[in-house]
């Protein structure tokens, strides 16, 4: 066993050398394996990691074995602020880190990463989520309402706090509900008169699911479906009640 | 995105942990619905993330779970913390546990069942290193067929378990160190409600709302110990001087024992307990390495000479931070500040007062001058909400003080607390 103070040579994709304390580099449990197991004096490829993203990936680490060794005077909240601040990178930048990250199998930076894209993601619909990543959309129709189908209780945002429910109403006044609308959903009387284009047009816009209950001479009112669900139905029936989707 | 492998897309949905997150992104494409249900590996059905799940009803419940859980595979954390959602049925409850009971490495579970299920000996044992039961009756502890190899922190909140199951729980956890037990419902079977647990391993323990005639813990590796809001006529901790923190809070106990223990002593935090200061002070006299103390709401006897700083400062040289609120009568006070040795390394001094008055302001004072390299003073007070003209004239005319104080030491940070 080596002193603290040993070297070790990483070599990147782009034939960039660095040279770290082990310490450091032992971070990497990949690293770690190599060089207890292989040759401890030449230098140990990194292939897919790129220069740019190692030199980022041992400044964590270094950050990271100086605070737990004491080198460094911080305190933990100090700590997770540093790491907030290291993951405030472009999207590019932060596959990167989670590639780099899985591949030399530093546990710790991969939860930081993955956590931070984690945090993108929560509160966004499909729709959302593949324009934040820009992900191409493979499902066929038949398929992504089979996903939906199968998982209804997650899709159905209906029932409860986020509901928009719309009776009576002017046509103005119904535009002027849904673009100020904070809900998620929008549940349109049976009898209510909705120039459908415009009304769609807008909430596509928002992100608003609308619903119109089906026109037929046994429908309930709103107030008393809704008055039903909230008795306890649950959603899955109400899903059943407004199968009319804009 | 699109080179990332699908197993990193299931870590990171794993990081998104409720269900409905989970389930929601998955419709964003094949390879994202793929990593759900083959790379998987935490799934967390918890009514603080989303509290619509208390408007469905139990069966409805029951119904997307089991679908939800079905459709991954290889699941290592499993949560399902639903408070006030009814009571599920014992068979789906089983299902769940048997479905992951193979991968199973953190099991999180508060809902009551009907039939009681008896979860330790449903769930997956062999890799299980977090265990968290609420609501639920735990029977027939058997431990030479339900061991828990991996088992590293059990928390019973509410649980029904007898002392002698209990006890026998922990010989099942060889390598057990967090314990947590909240309000459990010990069965008795004497006149005396007697608790004896002993465990090797155990790093960490923390009771709450317990009430005992007699609490024995036997430990050599006890390094954190805190009790909340118990009634005990005698608690003892037999163990290797291994202690670093002790805390208690509103506990009343007769008989407390925990001298063998305190040589290496870093924390005491004692609140809202009564205190006959020799007798506490004889406890913890060897804690040569204490760096905390705090004594917090807590009342002397009426015999009692009550703390002296002179002895702190003596016996506790390493003293960091000292936190004391208790009501100043006159003669605590004057004995309090005899001597003159000064607690040479504290940084941080927290003062309390139970009622403002000239003796806190003078306290204040004097604590100041015997503190040489404080840093922080931080001065804690309760602010009643009617506050008449006088109370009102007392607080600004002890702020004032205050601020005349705090000029002579100028290199102390001051800052205020009020409730």
């Amino acid at each position: 066993m080596g002193s603290t103070s040993t070297k070790i040579k990483l070599r990147t994709s782009d034939q960039k050398v660095f040279e770290v304390e082990k310490a450091v580099a032992v971070q990497s449990q990949t690293i770690k394996y190599i060089y207890e197991n292989g040759c401890p004096d030449s230098v140990i490829h990194v292939h897919s990691v790129s220069g740019d993203i190692l030199s980022k990936i041992l400044d964590y680490c270094k950050k990271h074995v100086n605070s737990a060794a004491g080198k460094e005077d911080i305190s933990p909240e100090e700590l997770y602020e540093w790491d907030a601040n290291f993951v405030k990178v472009d999207q590019n930048t932060l596959f990167d880190l989670i590639l780099a990250a899985n591949c030399l199998k530093i546990e710790s930076l991969l939860d930081l990463t993955c956590q931070t894209v984690a945090n993108m993601i929560k509160g966004k619909r499909p729709e959302e989520i593949r324009t934040t990543f820009n992900i191409k959309n493979d499902y066929t129709i038949e398929a992504e309402e089979a996903v939906r189908r199968e998982n209804k209780w997650a899709f159905d945002m209906l029932g409860g706090v986020g509901t928009m429910v719309i009776e009576e109403l002017a046509d103005d006044t119904m535009s002027k509900c849904v673009t100020n609308a904070k809900s998620r959903v929008c549940v349109i009387a049976a009898n209510q008169i909705v120039m459908m284009r415009s009304i769609s047009k807008l909430a596509n816009k928002k992100s608003i699911d609308v619903y119109k209950q089906p026109q037929n001479p046994t429908t309930p009112r709103i107030k008393e479906s809704v008055k039903q669900i909230n008795v306890g139905t649950g959603f899955i029936e109400l899903f059943f009640h407004f199968k009319c989707k804009m | 995105m699109e080179h990332l492998p699908v197993e990193v897309i299931g870590n990171i949905l794993s990081h998104l942990e409720g269900a409905r997150d989970v389930v929601i992104a998955s419709a964003t494409c094949r390879k994202w619905r793929e990593a759900y249900r083959k790379h998987l590996h935490t799934l967390a059905f918890n009514s603080n993330d989303w509290p619509a799940y208390c408007d469905i009803s139990p069966i409805l419940l029951e119904i997307l779970i089991t679908r939800t859980i079905f459709q991954t595979t290889g699941l290592q954390g499993l949560s399902i913390l639903m408070d006030d959602a009814g009571e599920f049925t014992a068979s789906t409850v089983i299902a769940w546990f048997m479905y992951t009971r193979e991968t199973l490495r953190r099991l999180f579970y508060n809902v009551p069942t009907s039939p009681n299920v008896n979860i330790l000996a449903i769930c997956g044992r062999q890799k299980l290193e977090i265990l968290a039961v609420a609501h639920n009756s735990i029977t027939g502890v058997e431990p030479n067929f339900q061991r828990f190899p991996c088992l590293k922190s059990l928390s019973l909140s509410h649980v029904c378990i007898s002392a002698l199951d209990l006890s026998l729980l922990l010989t099942a956890c060889p390598k057990l160190e967090s314990l947590e037990l909240v309000d459990p419902e010990i069965a008795i079977s004497d006149a005396q409600v007697t608790v004896e647990l002993s465990s090797p391993t155990l790093k960490s323990i923390y009771v709450e709302a317990i009430s005992l005639d007699k609490f024995i813990l036997e430990t050599d590796s006890i390094e954190r110990l805190h009790l909340r809001d118990c009634a005990l006529e005698v608690f003892e901790l037999i163990g290797k001087g291994t202690l670093k923190y002790f805390k208690i809070d509103d506990v009343s106990v007769i008989h407390l024992d925990i001298a063998e223990t305190v040589d290496n002593l870093e924390v005491v935090d004692v609140s809202s307990f009564t205190i006959i200061w020799t007798r506490f002070y004889q406890m913890i006299s060897r804690s040569s390495k204490l760096r905390k103390l705090r004594l917090w709401d807590v009342t002397f006897d009426d015999y009692d000479e009550g703390i002296d700083l002179e002895t702190i400062a003596v016996c506790f040289p390493q003293l960091k931070h000292l936190s004391l609120c208790y009501e100043l009568r006159d003669g605590l006070m004057h004995y309090g500040l005899q001597g003159s040795s000064n607690l040479e390394n504290v940084t941080v001094l927290e003062l309390g007062w139970t009622v403002i008055n000239d003796f806190f302001s003078h306290w204040i004072e004097e604590l100041l001058k015997r503190c040489p390299n404080l840093k922080k003073l931080i001065i804690f007070g309760v602010i009643s909400e009617a506050k008449s003209h006088e109370e009102c004239q007392i607080l600004a005319k002890f702020t004032s003080s205050i601020v005349r104080l705090m000029r002579k030491y100028m290199h102390v940070e001051v800052q205020f607390e009020y409730e």
